[in-house]
């Protein structure tokens, strides 16, 4: 059964004149992580926001769950759906980092005991314990990034959403975010990226966009194999690229499974 | 022997205001003209605050304390404030639409010219041969607001050229691009680097950008790591976690170890594709 | 297109495009005089929005024009019926309406026709301090982004729970703090930004800026700016003498 679908979803901004969902079609089911890829523009953020219904379709359907989202408020939705945005400077706003993930508990009417116990839990879990008192303005881009991903995480969505998760974080940040996606038990994550890198590693189906329509969507593996994607404002991964012209047949997508690939190659 | 340096950093350190860290700490560098010298490192190394101290921001727009020296072009930074120095090196910042200060491409090119309060016709002919060097002409009527974040980019260095600096400083300017947009942003600054402009360049997608430098430097909590040649840098800390090593230099790396590559590391694949042995090399 | 599309400038080559800043405002004051002061009723009203029509087809921004003015008939509707409602005079009314719309048009035909640039260095110009007008022009520049922001933030904090309505008035002030603080942090983010942009690019550089845009007014252009500051004394001197016009 799938968790999410659109189904051929039409939307145009208030005072635009192009649509920037132009048809989109697409379903995901349990257990699936999802990377969405495309060029600026494309409109990923777009979708993104209609899988909580912060936007609501023109034309077509939204369904989380099977409820259309036309029939529930926002609200109740963000209880199932957890959207991490881009810019953390979008939402850090209270005086300390306990008071920060504790928003979102109190906003659904959690009683303060198990907020407290989650507060803690979650917190520690992120590596950010020392911080309680803390204001979140004073942390590091690194740790504010970890500070909106857990004060989502804090009241357990069954599904994440992401909006370009590893934009500006350097490799050390960028692997524990990866590691947090591992360790996420809910039923579904779908993220915007361009960091092909991140993408192949930690999504394993791919969905790419070109001007508000889905272009591909399959196998990560798959579907970076099946063609290079430029014209969707896409740039491969370089370990595809160099495949490619040395014919590995394997179709590697890190450097670790090239350099595995080529060796058992050569041996043979 | 007399090398001509386009920046020189001695002893350079510095703290901001109110905080007990070095933000740089002990940072000594040479920048040759014509250099292109990319300045990688985890978040907080310092890497903004360097470029910020090559352009006189800091000291003059950040109080703090701040020893040692820098000479840019002849100039002695402490001494000079930054507006002082926009004919001899221009800054490029993150955000794309945050540094576009006026309504129209045609008047963010004006606006450094302005400053410099020559006479109308100058600017005029001055704005018109940016255009098209820039290839910016189509653009020149519109506003900041309608242009793609690649657009912007490049008027924002076509504004900082404007007043004719030989050195060009660019604060991650890509962070905000898709990856397409970034590849042609770095062919551009190529492109100028091959004319003579002296490029400095804090960037953490070294896979897109390391092949047109000649220099990296990494740094971490302040320092400077290392500074040399882009590829002998690569190589000493190709098992590090400082920076983003570029799948190409990790494969050829494996490769080596195992016999299949040989030669020099490369960093585009038409110099790995020469490297490449498919036979095992026998030892002995 | 948005309903700020009337007060954006748009480049164009119609005459008004070209004309000096100079009689521009003295044709806005014009229109503000004559609209607020000088007439009442409903015939003289309607002529000036008009008259202002037609200067805005002789822009060529009719398109633009229309999307700020279908907002500003919204208002000048709220205009007219209250004070139908409080005065009960209907052609009183409906001219308190046309003067709304006619003060929206004024400005409408200036904003579309002249760069906020040219406005700056006239203002420079005139005596305002250099700064003082860079700062007000750049806080003009940097609206629509906030305004973006502000959505953005919006949709960040819903996305966690956070419900903006409330029947509770404390409650309801105490709701903006969420939105009110990231934008207060982002808007300082920004002006730095920006700050640090001007420094780089020169700003401060030269006592004696120039000015891209010539601004200097031609003697034709002189002579149109007096003829319609004439105008205007005539206008306002008839509505106490009896010289019919």
């Amino acid at each position: 059964m799938s968790i999410i679908s659109f189904d051929g979803v039409y939307y145009t901004y208030p005072l635009s004149e192009k649509p920037a969902l132009n048809g989109m079609t697409l379903e995901i089911s349990k257990g699936e992580r999802v990377a969405l890829l495309g060029g600026n523009g494309a409109g990923k953020t777009t979708a993104l926001k209609h899988v909580n219904g912060l936007l609501r379709p023109n034309k077509g359907s939204v369904k989380i769950y099977g409820e259309d989202t036309r029939k529930t408020n926002t609200s109740n939705l963000s209880r199932k759906v957890g959207i991490v945005f881009q810019n953390p400077n979008h939402q850090l706003f209270a005086q300390t980092c306990w008071d920060e993930v504790a928003f979102a508990l109190k906003n659904f009417g959690y009683d303060d005991l198990e907020i407290e116990k989650r507060v803690e839990s979650t917190l520690r879990f992120f590596g950010l314990w020392d911080y309680k008192d803390e204001s979140p303005f004073l942390l590091s881009v690194g740790e504010k990034k970890r500070l909106t991903i857990a004060s989502v995480l804090i009241y357990e969505p069954q599904i994440l959403v992401l909006d370009e998760p590893t934009a500006g974080q350097d490799i050390e940040q960028k692997k524990k975010i990866g590691n947090l996606l591992s360790s996420f038990k809910g039923e579904a994550v779908i993220a915007s990226t361009h960091d092909m890198d991140f993408a192949a590693r930690n999504f394993s189906r791919v969905v790419i966009m070109s001007s508000g329509k889905i272009v591909a969507d399959g196998p990560t593996r798959d579907i970076f194999y099946m063609g290079d994607w430029k014209s969707a404002g896409i740039l491969e991964p370089q370990t595809v690229s160099i495949a490619k012209i040395t014919g590995i047949s394997s179709h590697p997508l890190t450097s670790e499974e090239f350099v595995e690939a080529f060796k058992e190659e050569v041996a043979k | 022997m007399n090398i001509l340096k386009a920046i020189a950093a001695s002893n350079l350190s510095f703290s901001y205001e109110g905080s007990g860290k070095y933000a740089l700490k002990d940072v000594n560098m040479d920048i040759e003209e014509g250099d292109f010298v990319i300045i990688a490192g985890p978040s907080g190394c310092g890497k903004s605050t360097l470029i910020r101290a090559f352009n006189g921001l800091i000291p003059h727009f950040y109080r703090g304390k701040y020893e040692g020296d820098v000479i840019v072009d002849d100039h002695r930074l402490p001494n000079e404030e930054p507006h002082q120095l926009f004919r001899i090196v221009g800054t490029v910042f993150q955000e794309p639409e945050n540094q576009l200060l006026t309504f129209s491409v045609e008047r963010e090119l004006a606006f450094p010219l302005e400053n410099a309060g020559l006479a109308r016709q100058d600017m005029k002919k001055i704005v018109d041969s940016t255009l098209k060097k820039f290839g910016l002409c189509e653009l020149r009527y519109r506003s900041p607001n309608e242009l793609s974040g690649g657009e912007q980019q490049k008027v924002a260095i076509a504004a900082a050229l404007i007043s004719n600096p030989k050195i060009l400083l660019l604060d991650e300017p890509t962070s905000n691009l898709d990856p397409l947009s970034a590849s042609a942003l770095l062919d551009l600054l190529h492109h100028l680097n091959d004319e003579g402009m002296t490029i400095v360049l804090s960037e953490h997608r070294l896979s897109l950008a390391a092949p047109y430098s000649n220099k990296l430097a990494i740094m971490d909590k302040g320092r400077l790591i290392d500074y040399g040649n882009t590829i002998d840098v690569l190589n000493k800390y190709i098992n590090q976690d400082l920076v983003e090593i570029p799948d190409i230099f990790l494969i050829a790396n494996a490769l080596k170890q195992a016999g299949y590559y040989e030669g020099e590391m490369p960093l585009l694949i038409s110099q790995f594709l020469s490297g490449i042995r498919k036979k095992p090399r026998t030892g002995g | 297109m948005s309903w700020a599309a009337g007060l954006t400038f748009v480049h164009g080559n119609s005459w008004l495009h070209r004309l000096n800043p100079l009689p521009k405002i003295a044709i806005v004051i014009l229109f503000f005089v004559a609209a607020i002061y000088i007439y009442q009723d409903l015939l003289h009203l309607a002529l000036l929005f008009f008259i202002s029509l037609m200067l805005i087809v002789a822009a060529k921004q009719m398109k633009r024009w229309w999307s700020t003015m279908k907002m500003s008939f919204l208002v000048a509707f709220i205009i007219a019926l209250l004070d139908y409602i409080f005065l009960g005079e209907l052609a009183f009314s409906v001219a308190m309406g046309i003067r709304f719309l006619v003060i929206v048009s004024a400005f409408s035909v200036y904003s579309l026709t002249t760069s906020p640039e040219d406005t700056a260095a006239v203002m420079t110009r005139a005596g305002f301090p250099y700064s003082l007008v860079v700062a007000f022009m750049m806080s003009i520049r940097f609206l629509p982004l906030l305004a973006q922001e502000a959505q953005n933030i919006i949709d960040a904090q819903r996305s966690r729970g956070f419900n903006m309505s409330t029947r509770n008035p404390i409650k309801l002030v105490k709701n903006y703090v969420p939105i009110l603080i990231p934008l207060m942090v982002i808007s300082l983010m920004k002006a730095d930004s920006a700050a640090q942009a001007l420094e780089t690019r020169g700003f401060g550089y030269s006592k004696n800026v120039s000015s891209y845009g010539s601004i200097k007014p031609s003697f034709y252009e002189i002579a149109l700016t007096a003829a319609v500051l004439a105008l205007m004394v005539i206008l306002i001197l008839n509505r106490y003498i009896d010289i019919t016009i």
